[in-house]
Protein backbone atom coordinates (compact mmCIF):
# COMPACT_ATOMS: atom_id res chain seq x y z
CA UNK A 1 0.00 0.00 0.00
CA UNK A 2 3.06 2.25 0.72
CA UNK A 3 4.17 2.20 -2.52
CA UNK A 4 0.88 2.73 -4.05
CA UNK A 5 0.70 6.21 -2.61
CA UNK A 6 4.63 7.02 -4.13
CA UNK A 7 3.83 6.27 -7.47
CA UNK A 8 1.05 8.48 -7.75
CA UNK A 9 2.28 11.32 -9.25
CA UNK A 10 4.01 14.55 -7.41
CA UNK A 11 2.21 17.43 -9.34
CA UNK A 12 -0.90 17.52 -11.85
CA UNK A 13 -1.64 21.13 -12.46
CA UNK A 14 0.79 23.22 -10.82
CA UNK A 15 0.91 24.13 -6.71
CA UNK A 16 -2.36 24.54 -5.39
CA UNK A 17 -0.73 25.90 -2.17
CA UNK A 18 2.50 28.11 -1.94
CA UNK A 19 3.71 28.51 1.20
CA UNK A 20 6.48 30.92 1.64
CA UNK A 21 8.44 32.35 4.46
CA UNK A 22 5.68 31.94 6.72
CA UNK A 23 6.41 32.80 10.69
CA UNK A 24 4.63 33.33 13.84
CA UNK A 25 6.40 35.09 16.81
CA UNK A 26 4.38 34.79 20.17
CA UNK A 27 4.79 37.74 22.32
CA UNK A 28 5.30 36.81 25.60
CA UNK A 29 4.76 39.02 28.47
CA UNK A 30 7.57 41.63 29.39
CA UNK A 31 8.19 41.04 26.04
CA UNK A 32 9.35 37.71 25.57
CA UNK A 33 9.07 36.33 22.22
CA UNK A 34 8.91 32.58 21.24
CA UNK A 35 9.46 31.14 18.10
CA UNK A 36 6.68 28.96 17.22
CA UNK A 37 7.52 28.66 13.20
CA UNK A 38 10.43 30.35 11.68
CA UNK A 39 10.04 30.97 8.09
CA UNK A 40 7.99 28.01 6.27
CA UNK A 41 8.55 27.61 2.57
CA UNK A 42 6.65 24.97 0.79
CA UNK A 43 4.12 23.92 -1.92
CA UNK A 44 1.48 21.48 -2.00
CA UNK A 45 0.29 19.66 -5.34
CA UNK A 46 -3.10 18.37 -6.31
CA UNK A 47 -3.36 15.11 -4.99
CA UNK A 48 -0.14 15.16 -2.87
CA UNK A 49 -0.09 14.60 1.00
CA UNK A 50 2.75 16.75 2.54
CA UNK A 51 3.47 15.51 6.07
CA UNK A 52 5.07 17.80 8.71
CA UNK A 53 6.36 15.69 11.28
CA UNK A 54 8.38 17.14 14.51
CA UNK A 55 8.40 16.28 18.51
CA UNK A 56 5.82 17.87 20.27
CA UNK A 57 6.52 21.91 20.67
CA UNK A 58 8.15 22.14 17.46
CA UNK A 59 5.59 24.29 15.79
CA UNK A 60 3.82 21.53 13.59
CA UNK A 61 0.03 22.40 14.89
CA UNK A 62 1.41 26.21 14.91
CA UNK A 63 2.38 25.75 11.18
CA UNK A 64 -1.01 23.83 10.15
CA UNK A 65 -3.71 27.20 12.13
CA UNK A 66 -1.03 29.61 10.47
CA UNK A 67 -1.57 28.32 6.91
CA UNK A 68 -5.22 28.73 7.71
CA UNK A 69 -5.02 31.88 9.50
CA UNK A 70 -7.08 30.26 12.40
CA UNK A 71 -3.79 31.83 14.21
CA UNK A 72 -2.29 35.17 12.54
CA UNK A 73 1.11 34.58 11.16
CA UNK A 74 3.75 36.93 11.81
CA UNK A 75 4.87 37.23 8.20
CA UNK A 76 4.63 35.44 5.31
CA UNK A 77 2.55 33.97 2.55
CA UNK A 78 -0.15 32.00 1.76
CA UNK A 79 -1.14 31.53 -1.42
CA UNK A 80 -3.95 29.17 -2.69
CA UNK A 81 -4.13 29.39 -6.21
CA UNK A 82 -3.06 32.68 -7.00
CA UNK A 83 -5.29 33.87 -3.96
CA UNK A 84 -2.85 35.18 -0.82
CA UNK A 85 -4.94 34.32 2.38
CA UNK A 86 -2.52 36.88 4.58
CA UNK A 87 -4.11 39.99 4.04
CA UNK A 88 -7.36 39.31 2.86
CA UNK A 89 -10.05 40.80 4.76
CA UNK A 90 -12.66 38.61 7.15
CA UNK A 91 -15.42 38.51 4.02
CA UNK A 92 -12.54 37.29 1.10
CA UNK A 93 -10.76 35.45 3.65
CA UNK A 94 -14.28 33.37 4.57
CA UNK A 95 -14.54 33.05 0.65
CA UNK A 96 -11.37 31.79 0.25
CA UNK A 97 -10.30 29.84 2.70
CA UNK A 98 -13.86 27.47 2.55
CA UNK A 99 -11.63 25.77 0.44
CA UNK A 100 -9.01 24.92 2.64
CA UNK A 101 -10.75 22.94 5.59
CA UNK A 102 -9.01 21.50 8.57
CA UNK A 103 -9.50 18.00 10.67
CA UNK A 104 -8.45 18.59 14.57
CA UNK A 105 -6.32 15.99 16.79
CA UNK A 106 -9.22 15.55 19.31
CA UNK A 107 -12.59 14.78 17.66
CA UNK A 108 -14.00 15.00 21.68
CA UNK A 109 -13.25 18.58 21.77
CA UNK A 110 -14.20 19.94 17.82
CA UNK A 111 -17.74 19.09 18.05
CA UNK A 112 -20.08 20.80 19.84
CA UNK A 113 -21.65 18.81 22.22
CA UNK A 114 -25.17 20.11 22.02
CA UNK A 115 -25.24 19.50 18.12
CA UNK A 116 -26.76 16.68 16.76
CA UNK A 117 -24.35 15.09 13.27
CA UNK A 118 -26.79 16.83 11.39
CA UNK A 119 -26.44 20.60 12.75
CA UNK A 120 -22.96 19.81 12.71
CA UNK A 121 -22.02 19.09 9.18
CA UNK A 122 -25.21 21.48 7.81
CA UNK A 123 -23.49 24.04 10.32
CA UNK A 124 -21.23 25.48 7.40
CA UNK A 125 -23.51 25.80 5.06
CA UNK A 126 -25.80 28.34 6.79
CA UNK A 127 -22.31 30.11 6.81
CA UNK A 128 -21.61 29.59 3.27
CA UNK A 129 -24.83 30.23 1.85
CA UNK A 130 -24.24 29.37 -1.59
CA UNK A 131 -23.27 25.83 -0.84
CA UNK A 132 -26.64 25.01 0.86
CA UNK A 133 -27.90 21.78 -1.29
CA UNK A 134 -31.42 22.06 -1.81
CA UNK A 135 -32.26 19.05 0.28
CA UNK A 136 -29.60 19.20 3.15
CA UNK A 137 -30.74 16.20 5.10
CA UNK A 138 -30.05 14.07 2.03
CA UNK A 139 -26.53 15.44 1.72
CA UNK A 140 -25.46 14.71 4.54
CA UNK A 141 -26.85 11.45 4.68
CA UNK A 142 -24.97 11.25 1.94
CA UNK A 143 -21.59 12.71 3.14
CA UNK A 144 -22.28 10.20 6.30
CA UNK A 145 -22.49 7.57 3.86
CA UNK A 146 -19.17 8.69 2.31
CA UNK A 147 -16.93 8.55 5.30
CA UNK A 148 -18.79 4.75 6.36
CA UNK A 149 -21.09 5.97 8.69
CA UNK A 150 -25.02 4.82 8.77
CA UNK A 151 -27.54 7.02 7.93
CA UNK A 152 -28.93 6.59 11.36
CA UNK A 153 -26.40 8.65 13.03
CA UNK A 154 -27.84 11.98 11.56
CA UNK A 155 -29.47 12.66 14.82
CA UNK A 156 -26.83 11.56 17.28
CA UNK A 157 -25.47 13.92 19.57
CA UNK A 158 -21.49 13.37 19.67
CA UNK A 159 -21.89 12.01 23.07
CA UNK A 160 -23.09 9.06 21.51
CA UNK A 161 -20.16 8.25 19.14
CA UNK A 162 -17.68 6.93 19.70
CA UNK A 163 -13.47 8.64 18.52
CA UNK A 164 -13.54 7.31 15.70
CA UNK A 165 -17.22 8.17 14.44
CA UNK A 166 -16.35 11.26 15.47
CA UNK A 167 -13.62 11.79 13.30
CA UNK A 168 -15.21 10.53 10.66
CA UNK A 169 -18.32 13.51 11.16
CA UNK A 170 -15.37 15.80 11.36
CA UNK A 171 -14.41 14.77 8.01
CA UNK A 172 -17.62 14.77 6.60
CA UNK A 173 -18.39 18.56 8.17
CA UNK A 174 -14.87 19.19 6.21
CA UNK A 175 -16.00 17.63 2.85
CA UNK A 176 -19.48 19.29 2.63
CA UNK A 177 -17.80 22.46 1.69
CA UNK A 178 -15.83 21.15 -1.28
CA UNK A 179 -12.24 21.60 -0.15
CA UNK A 180 -9.20 20.88 -2.06
CA UNK A 181 -6.91 20.86 0.59
CA UNK A 182 -7.58 19.11 3.70
CA UNK A 183 -4.83 20.24 6.78
CA UNK A 184 -5.32 17.26 9.03
CA UNK A 185 -3.96 18.46 12.47
CA UNK A 186 -2.55 14.53 13.90
CA UNK A 187 -6.37 13.30 12.74
CA UNK A 188 -5.87 9.81 14.45
CA UNK A 189 -3.51 10.38 17.46
CA UNK A 190 -6.42 10.71 19.82
CA UNK A 191 -7.88 7.18 18.90
CA UNK A 192 -7.37 3.66 19.27
CA UNK A 193 -4.62 1.99 17.44
CA UNK A 194 -7.44 -0.20 15.94
CA UNK A 195 -9.77 3.04 14.79
CA UNK A 196 -6.40 4.36 13.59
CA UNK A 197 -6.11 2.52 10.44
CA UNK A 198 -9.70 2.75 9.80
CA UNK A 199 -9.91 6.11 9.53
CA UNK A 200 -6.79 6.51 7.53
CA UNK A 201 -7.53 4.03 4.93
CA UNK A 202 -10.55 6.36 4.84
CA UNK A 203 -8.90 9.19 4.51
CA UNK A 204 -6.21 7.85 1.77
CA UNK A 205 -9.64 6.72 -0.17
CA UNK A 206 -11.38 10.31 -0.33
CA UNK A 207 -7.78 11.42 -1.25
CA UNK A 208 -8.24 9.13 -4.27
CA UNK A 209 -11.61 9.73 -4.76
CA UNK A 210 -11.58 13.49 -4.78
CA UNK A 211 -8.30 14.23 -5.51
CA UNK A 212 -7.69 16.36 -2.66
CA UNK A 213 -4.69 17.37 -0.98
CA UNK A 214 -3.68 17.00 2.44
CA UNK A 215 -1.06 18.93 4.46
CA UNK A 216 -0.70 15.79 6.70
CA UNK A 217 0.56 17.01 10.31
CA UNK A 218 1.64 14.42 12.73
CA UNK A 219 4.28 12.65 15.30
CA UNK A 220 3.45 8.91 14.47
CA UNK A 221 6.37 8.55 11.49
CA UNK A 222 4.99 4.95 11.13
CA UNK A 223 2.16 6.70 9.36
CA UNK A 224 3.56 9.07 7.82
CA UNK A 225 5.86 6.86 5.80
CA UNK A 226 2.40 5.10 4.70
CA UNK A 227 0.66 8.02 3.61
CA UNK A 228 3.07 11.01 2.76
CA UNK A 229 4.38 11.72 -0.86
CA UNK A 230 6.98 14.16 0.70
CA UNK A 231 7.61 14.68 4.14
CA UNK A 232 9.17 18.01 5.72
CA UNK A 233 10.78 17.14 9.20
CA UNK A 234 10.16 20.69 11.65
CA UNK A 235 12.16 21.09 14.51
CA UNK A 236 12.30 24.13 17.19
CA UNK A 237 10.22 25.66 14.62
CA UNK A 238 12.45 25.15 11.39
CA UNK A 239 12.25 22.69 8.39
CA UNK A 240 15.48 20.57 9.10
CA UNK A 241 14.54 18.68 6.03
CA UNK A 242 12.58 18.11 3.26
CA UNK A 243 12.17 16.00 0.85
CA UNK A 244 10.37 12.05 -0.90
CA UNK A 245 9.08 10.25 1.78
CA UNK A 246 11.42 7.27 0.63
CA UNK A 247 14.48 9.57 0.74
CA UNK A 248 14.06 11.05 4.16
CA UNK A 249 13.31 7.05 5.22
CA UNK A 250 16.43 5.65 3.68
CA UNK A 251 18.73 8.09 3.78
CA UNK A 252 17.99 11.07 6.54
CA UNK A 253 20.61 13.89 6.41
CA UNK A 254 19.94 16.15 9.49
CA UNK A 255 20.75 14.80 12.79
CA UNK A 256 18.23 15.35 14.51
CA UNK A 257 15.95 12.95 11.76
CA UNK A 258 17.88 10.23 12.58
CA UNK A 259 17.43 10.76 16.47
CA UNK A 260 13.99 11.17 15.19
CA UNK A 261 13.59 7.95 13.08
CA UNK A 262 16.25 5.95 15.76
CA UNK A 263 13.45 7.15 18.54
CA UNK A 264 10.79 5.54 17.06
CA UNK A 265 10.08 1.84 17.60
CA UNK A 266 8.01 0.56 14.62
CA UNK A 267 10.72 2.15 12.36
CA UNK A 268 13.33 0.66 14.18
CA UNK A 269 12.04 -2.63 12.98
CA UNK A 270 11.52 -1.37 9.57
CA UNK A 271 14.07 -0.42 8.67
CA UNK A 272 16.31 -3.96 9.49
CA UNK A 273 13.84 -5.48 7.59
CA UNK A 274 14.44 -3.36 4.54
CA UNK B 1 -3.40 -2.80 6.60
CA UNK B 2 -6.50 -4.82 5.15
CA UNK B 3 -9.08 -2.97 6.96
CA UNK B 4 -11.70 -1.57 5.39
CA UNK B 5 -12.30 1.95 5.67
CA UNK B 6 -16.10 1.58 5.93
CA UNK B 7 -15.71 -0.82 8.79
CA UNK B 8 -17.90 1.58 11.29
CA UNK B 9 -20.97 0.85 9.09
CA UNK B 10 -20.58 -2.94 10.74
CA UNK B 11 -21.95 -1.83 13.94
CA UNK B 12 -25.08 0.36 13.41
CA UNK B 13 -26.20 2.63 16.40
CA UNK B 14 -29.04 1.01 18.25
CA UNK B 15 -32.61 3.52 17.13
CA UNK B 16 -33.69 3.85 20.99
CA UNK B 17 -31.03 5.98 22.16
CA UNK B 18 -31.96 9.00 20.35
CA UNK B 19 -35.30 8.86 22.09
CA UNK B 20 -35.73 10.12 25.40
CA UNK B 21 -34.22 13.95 25.13
CA UNK B 22 -34.84 17.41 26.43
CA UNK B 23 -38.27 18.38 28.35
CA UNK B 24 -39.33 14.84 28.81
CA UNK B 25 -35.91 13.74 30.01
CA UNK B 26 -36.43 16.36 32.67
CA UNK B 27 -39.75 15.79 33.60
CA UNK B 28 -38.95 11.64 33.92
CA UNK B 29 -36.42 12.66 36.55
CA UNK B 30 -38.55 15.29 38.33
CA UNK B 31 -40.66 12.63 38.93
CA UNK B 32 -38.35 10.74 41.10
CA UNK B 33 -36.92 13.47 43.23
CA UNK B 34 -39.49 13.92 45.53
CA UNK B 35 -38.34 17.26 47.29
CA UNK B 36 -37.96 19.01 43.55
CA UNK B 37 -41.43 17.38 42.67
CA UNK B 38 -42.92 19.62 45.65
CA UNK B 39 -40.88 22.53 45.30
CA UNK B 40 -42.23 22.33 41.25
CA UNK B 41 -45.79 21.56 42.83
CA UNK B 42 -45.32 24.37 45.30
CA UNK B 43 -44.21 27.23 42.56
CA UNK B 44 -46.96 25.94 39.83
CA UNK B 45 -49.81 26.47 42.24
CA UNK B 46 -48.65 30.15 43.19
CA UNK B 47 -48.61 30.74 39.64
CA UNK B 48 -51.83 29.35 38.77
CA UNK B 49 -53.42 31.40 42.09
CA UNK B 50 -51.40 34.73 40.52
CA UNK B 51 -52.94 34.28 36.96
CA UNK B 52 -56.81 33.34 37.94
CA UNK B 53 -57.67 34.10 41.56
CA UNK B 54 -56.77 38.12 41.42
CA UNK B 55 -59.42 39.76 39.21
CA UNK B 56 -61.80 37.46 41.23
CA UNK B 57 -60.84 38.65 44.65
CA UNK B 58 -59.01 41.89 44.55
CA UNK B 59 -62.43 44.08 45.49
CA UNK B 60 -63.31 41.92 48.32
CA UNK B 61 -59.37 41.78 49.22
CA UNK B 62 -59.48 45.71 49.66
CA UNK B 63 -62.90 45.95 51.77
CA UNK B 64 -62.09 47.35 55.22
CA UNK B 65 -64.36 46.07 58.13
CA UNK B 66 -63.32 47.42 60.75
CA UNK B 67 -65.71 45.27 63.35
CA UNK B 68 -63.16 42.26 62.09
CA UNK B 69 -60.04 44.38 62.85
CA UNK B 70 -57.47 41.62 63.71
CA UNK B 71 -59.95 38.94 63.60
CA UNK B 72 -58.01 35.51 64.41
CA UNK B 73 -57.43 32.50 62.06
CA UNK B 74 -58.59 29.21 61.59
CA UNK B 75 -62.63 30.30 62.07
CA UNK B 76 -65.17 30.09 59.28
CA UNK B 77 -67.99 32.34 61.48
CA UNK B 78 -67.28 35.17 59.27
CA UNK B 79 -67.01 32.70 55.80
CA UNK B 80 -63.87 31.17 53.98
CA UNK B 81 -62.39 34.28 53.27
CA UNK B 82 -61.18 34.65 56.60
CA UNK B 83 -60.32 31.65 57.38
CA UNK B 84 -56.65 33.38 58.10
CA UNK B 85 -57.96 35.80 59.98
CA UNK B 86 -57.51 39.78 59.49
CA UNK B 87 -55.34 42.51 59.53
CA UNK B 88 -55.27 45.58 61.02
CA UNK B 89 -58.12 47.34 59.08
CA UNK B 90 -60.37 44.47 58.89
CA UNK B 91 -59.09 43.34 55.60
CA UNK B 92 -59.58 39.35 54.71
CA UNK B 93 -56.06 37.90 55.33
CA UNK B 94 -56.10 35.35 52.53
CA UNK B 95 -57.16 37.17 49.85
CA UNK B 96 -54.69 40.03 50.58
CA UNK B 97 -52.29 36.78 50.27
CA UNK B 98 -53.49 36.32 46.93
CA UNK B 99 -53.50 39.17 45.39
CA UNK B 100 -49.84 39.72 47.54
CA UNK B 101 -49.09 36.78 45.14
CA UNK B 102 -49.19 38.42 41.87
CA UNK B 103 -47.20 41.46 42.69
CA UNK B 104 -44.64 39.47 44.10
CA UNK B 105 -44.15 36.85 41.51
CA UNK B 106 -44.77 39.46 39.19
CA UNK B 107 -42.00 41.64 40.07
CA UNK B 108 -39.51 39.11 40.97
CA UNK B 109 -40.41 37.25 37.93
CA UNK B 110 -39.74 40.47 35.63
CA UNK B 111 -36.69 41.84 37.54
CA UNK B 112 -35.60 37.91 36.94
CA UNK B 113 -35.75 37.92 33.33
CA UNK B 114 -34.95 41.17 32.35
CA UNK B 115 -31.45 41.12 34.85
CA UNK B 116 -30.77 37.47 33.19
CA UNK B 117 -31.06 38.62 29.85
CA UNK B 118 -29.71 41.63 30.06
CA UNK B 119 -26.63 40.05 32.06
CA UNK B 120 -26.35 36.83 29.53
CA UNK B 121 -26.06 38.80 26.69
CA UNK B 122 -23.98 41.58 27.83
CA UNK B 123 -21.39 38.96 29.97
CA UNK B 124 -21.02 36.98 26.23
CA UNK B 125 -19.53 40.03 24.12
CA UNK B 126 -17.62 40.59 27.36
CA UNK B 127 -16.13 37.47 27.87
CA UNK B 128 -16.22 36.25 23.94
CA UNK B 129 -14.94 39.41 23.00
CA UNK B 130 -12.61 40.65 25.55
CA UNK B 131 -9.81 43.53 24.94
CA UNK B 132 -10.89 47.14 26.77
CA UNK B 133 -14.47 46.49 25.85
CA UNK B 134 -14.13 43.94 28.33
CA UNK B 135 -12.55 46.15 31.15
CA UNK B 136 -14.93 48.79 31.00
CA UNK B 137 -17.65 46.26 31.56
CA UNK B 138 -16.57 44.34 34.39
CA UNK B 139 -15.44 47.92 36.26
CA UNK B 140 -19.11 48.95 35.83
CA UNK B 141 -19.95 45.15 37.07
CA UNK B 142 -17.62 45.71 40.01
CA UNK B 143 -18.53 49.23 40.90
CA UNK B 144 -22.24 47.82 40.84
CA UNK B 145 -21.20 45.22 43.13
CA UNK B 146 -19.80 47.39 45.89
CA UNK B 147 -22.99 49.77 46.45
CA UNK B 148 -25.06 47.82 48.24
CA UNK B 149 -28.27 47.10 46.17
CA UNK B 150 -30.97 47.17 48.87
CA UNK B 151 -29.12 50.98 49.32
CA UNK B 152 -28.93 51.57 45.64
CA UNK B 153 -32.60 50.49 45.70
CA UNK B 154 -33.41 53.01 48.46
CA UNK B 155 -31.91 55.79 46.57
CA UNK B 156 -33.70 55.03 43.20
CA UNK B 157 -37.01 54.66 44.25
CA UNK B 158 -36.96 57.59 46.84
CA UNK B 159 -36.21 59.79 44.05
CA UNK B 160 -38.98 57.89 41.32
CA UNK B 161 -41.81 57.43 42.01
CA UNK B 162 -42.68 54.09 43.97
CA UNK B 163 -44.57 51.72 41.37
CA UNK B 164 -44.50 48.43 40.53
CA UNK B 165 -42.31 49.21 36.78
CA UNK B 166 -39.53 51.35 38.74
CA UNK B 167 -39.43 48.40 41.62
CA UNK B 168 -38.85 45.45 38.61
CA UNK B 169 -36.06 48.00 37.04
CA UNK B 170 -33.89 48.65 39.86
CA UNK B 171 -34.28 45.18 41.51
CA UNK B 172 -33.11 44.34 37.76
CA UNK B 173 -30.41 46.63 37.11
CA UNK B 174 -28.95 45.61 40.80
CA UNK B 175 -29.08 41.91 40.19
CA UNK B 176 -27.45 42.16 36.43
CA UNK B 177 -23.99 41.66 37.43
CA UNK B 178 -24.54 38.06 38.65
CA UNK B 179 -25.62 36.72 35.17
CA UNK B 180 -22.43 39.02 33.41
CA UNK B 181 -19.91 37.44 35.56
CA UNK B 182 -21.23 34.11 35.51
CA UNK B 183 -21.46 34.07 31.36
CA UNK B 184 -18.06 36.16 31.28
CA UNK B 185 -16.65 33.45 33.08
CA UNK B 186 -18.05 30.74 30.59
CA UNK B 187 -17.48 32.46 27.82
CA UNK B 188 -13.96 32.90 28.29
CA UNK B 189 -13.10 29.69 28.95
CA UNK B 190 -15.42 28.46 26.22
CA UNK B 191 -14.07 30.66 23.28
CA UNK B 192 -10.87 29.06 23.65
CA UNK B 193 -12.83 25.20 23.11
CA UNK B 194 -11.84 23.58 19.76
CA UNK B 195 -15.05 23.52 18.44
CA UNK B 196 -15.14 27.08 18.31
CA UNK B 197 -12.03 27.17 16.21
CA UNK B 198 -13.58 24.25 14.22
CA UNK B 199 -16.43 26.61 13.79
CA UNK B 200 -14.32 29.69 12.67
CA UNK B 201 -12.39 27.57 10.37
CA UNK B 202 -15.61 26.60 7.97
CA UNK B 203 -15.81 30.14 8.01
CA UNK B 204 -18.10 31.57 10.97
CA UNK B 205 -18.02 35.07 12.10
CA UNK B 206 -18.22 36.07 15.59
CA UNK B 207 -21.60 36.77 15.97
CA UNK B 208 -22.38 33.05 14.63
CA UNK B 209 -20.14 31.52 17.33
CA UNK B 210 -21.87 33.31 19.73
CA UNK B 211 -25.48 32.54 18.56
CA UNK B 212 -24.61 28.89 17.99
CA UNK B 213 -21.38 27.52 19.67
CA UNK B 214 -21.10 29.70 22.90
CA UNK B 215 -24.93 30.91 23.60
CA UNK B 216 -26.02 27.13 24.07
CA UNK B 217 -23.64 26.05 26.17
CA UNK B 218 -23.81 29.02 28.88
CA UNK B 219 -27.83 28.79 28.81
CA UNK B 220 -28.61 26.05 31.03
CA UNK B 221 -26.17 27.74 33.63
CA UNK B 222 -28.28 31.12 33.37
CA UNK B 223 -31.17 29.44 34.03
CA UNK B 224 -29.99 27.42 36.86
CA UNK B 225 -28.98 30.65 38.33
CA UNK B 226 -32.29 32.39 37.43
CA UNK B 227 -34.15 30.28 39.59
CA UNK B 228 -31.72 31.10 42.58
CA UNK B 229 -32.53 34.35 41.68
CA UNK B 230 -35.85 34.44 41.59
CA UNK B 231 -35.58 33.51 45.78
CA UNK B 232 -33.40 36.23 46.33
CA UNK B 233 -35.05 38.63 44.44
CA UNK B 234 -38.46 37.97 46.28
CA UNK B 235 -37.00 38.51 48.98
CA UNK B 236 -35.10 41.60 47.89
CA UNK B 237 -38.43 43.43 46.87
CA UNK B 238 -40.21 42.26 50.37
CA UNK B 239 -37.41 44.06 52.10
CA UNK B 240 -38.28 47.05 49.82
CA UNK B 241 -41.85 47.06 50.66
CA UNK B 242 -41.13 46.34 54.36
CA UNK B 243 -39.18 49.35 54.61
CA UNK B 244 -42.41 50.92 52.73
CA UNK B 245 -40.30 52.25 49.68
CA UNK B 246 -41.56 49.39 47.33
CA UNK B 247 -44.96 49.57 46.83
CA UNK B 248 -47.85 52.00 47.89
CA UNK B 249 -51.27 50.96 48.60
CA UNK B 250 -53.77 49.80 46.88
CA UNK B 251 -50.85 47.30 45.53
CA UNK B 252 -49.91 45.29 47.89
CA UNK B 253 -47.40 42.34 48.05
CA UNK B 254 -46.09 40.11 50.51
CA UNK B 255 -43.04 41.99 51.97
CA UNK B 256 -46.07 44.64 52.61
CA UNK B 257 -47.91 42.26 54.33
CA UNK B 258 -45.31 41.74 56.90
CA UNK B 259 -44.91 45.19 57.15
CA UNK B 260 -48.47 45.92 57.69
CA UNK B 261 -48.49 43.37 60.57
CA UNK B 262 -45.55 44.32 62.23
CA UNK B 263 -47.16 46.64 65.31
CA UNK B 264 -49.23 43.92 65.93
CA UNK B 265 -46.63 41.21 66.56
CA UNK B 266 -46.94 40.87 69.80
CA UNK B 267 -51.24 40.20 69.69
CA UNK B 268 -52.02 39.33 66.47
CA UNK B 269 -48.94 37.07 64.86
CA UNK B 270 -50.98 35.15 62.27
CA UNK B 271 -50.94 39.26 60.12
CA UNK B 272 -47.27 38.30 60.12
CA UNK B 273 -46.42 35.28 60.03
CA UNK B 274 -48.97 34.00 57.24
CA UNK B 275 -47.11 36.21 54.48
CA UNK B 276 -43.25 35.10 56.28
CA UNK B 277 -43.93 31.71 55.95
CA UNK B 278 -45.20 32.12 51.87
CA UNK B 279 -42.12 33.86 51.48
CA UNK B 280 -39.96 31.49 53.22
CA UNK B 281 -41.79 28.85 51.68
CA UNK B 282 -41.61 30.29 48.05
CA UNK B 283 -37.63 31.17 48.44
CA UNK B 284 -36.81 27.46 49.68
CA UNK B 285 -38.97 26.00 47.22
CA UNK B 286 -36.95 28.34 44.30
CA UNK B 287 -33.68 27.70 45.97
CA UNK B 288 -34.44 23.75 46.09
CA UNK B 289 -35.65 23.88 42.30
CA UNK B 290 -32.29 25.81 41.51
CA UNK B 291 -30.44 23.10 42.75
CA UNK B 292 -32.13 19.89 41.77
CA UNK B 293 -31.85 21.57 38.34
CA UNK B 294 -28.27 22.45 38.30
CA UNK B 295 -27.41 18.58 39.35
CA UNK B 296 -30.01 17.18 36.86
CA UNK B 297 -28.43 18.72 34.51
CA UNK B 298 -24.73 18.25 34.68
CA UNK B 299 -23.76 15.56 32.25
CA UNK B 300 -20.96 14.44 35.06
CA UNK B 301 -23.83 14.35 37.91
CA UNK B 302 -26.79 12.75 35.24
CA UNK B 303 -25.98 9.22 36.32
CA UNK B 304 -27.64 9.96 39.79
CA UNK B 305 -30.67 9.99 38.02
CA UNK B 306 -31.15 7.92 34.79
CA UNK B 307 -28.78 5.83 33.29
CA UNK B 308 -26.92 7.28 30.45
CA UNK B 309 -27.33 6.27 26.44
CA UNK B 310 -25.32 2.98 26.18
CA UNK B 311 -24.29 3.79 22.35
CA UNK B 312 -21.07 4.67 23.06
CA UNK B 313 -19.91 1.61 24.20
CA UNK B 314 -21.86 -0.59 21.36
CA UNK B 315 -20.67 1.03 18.69
CA UNK B 316 -17.14 1.64 17.15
Amino acid sequence: MASETHDRPDTTEGPVLEVTGLRKVFEGRHGAQTVAVAGADFTLSAGECLAVVGESGSGKSTLARSVLRLIEPTAGSVVYRGTDLVGLDKRALRRTRRHLQMIFQDPYASLHPRQTVYRLISEPWRVHRDLMPDRPRDRVAELLDQVGMPASAIDAHPAQLSGGQRQRVSIARALGLKPDVLVLDEPVSALDVSIQAQVITLLMELQQELGLSYLFISHDLALVRLVATRVAVMYRGEFVEFGPTSEIFERPQAEYTRALLSASPALAEFGSGA
Amino acid sequence: MAIDSKGARAVLLPDATVSRTGARLTLHRLLHSPSALISSGWLTLLVLVAVILPPLVETAANRQDLSLRLLPPFSLDNGPMFILGADGLGRPELLQLIVGTRTSLLVAASAVAIAAVIGFAIGLISGYFGGWVDEVLMRIADIMHTIPSLLLALAVLYVLQPSIANLIIVLAITRIPVYLRVARAQALELRERVFVESSRAVGAGDWRILRTDLAPMVLPTIRTVAMLEVASVLLAAAGLSFLGIGLQRPDVDWGMMVADGRPYLATAWWVTVFPGLVIVLTALAANLLSNWLRAAEDPSQAARFIRRPRMRKAAR
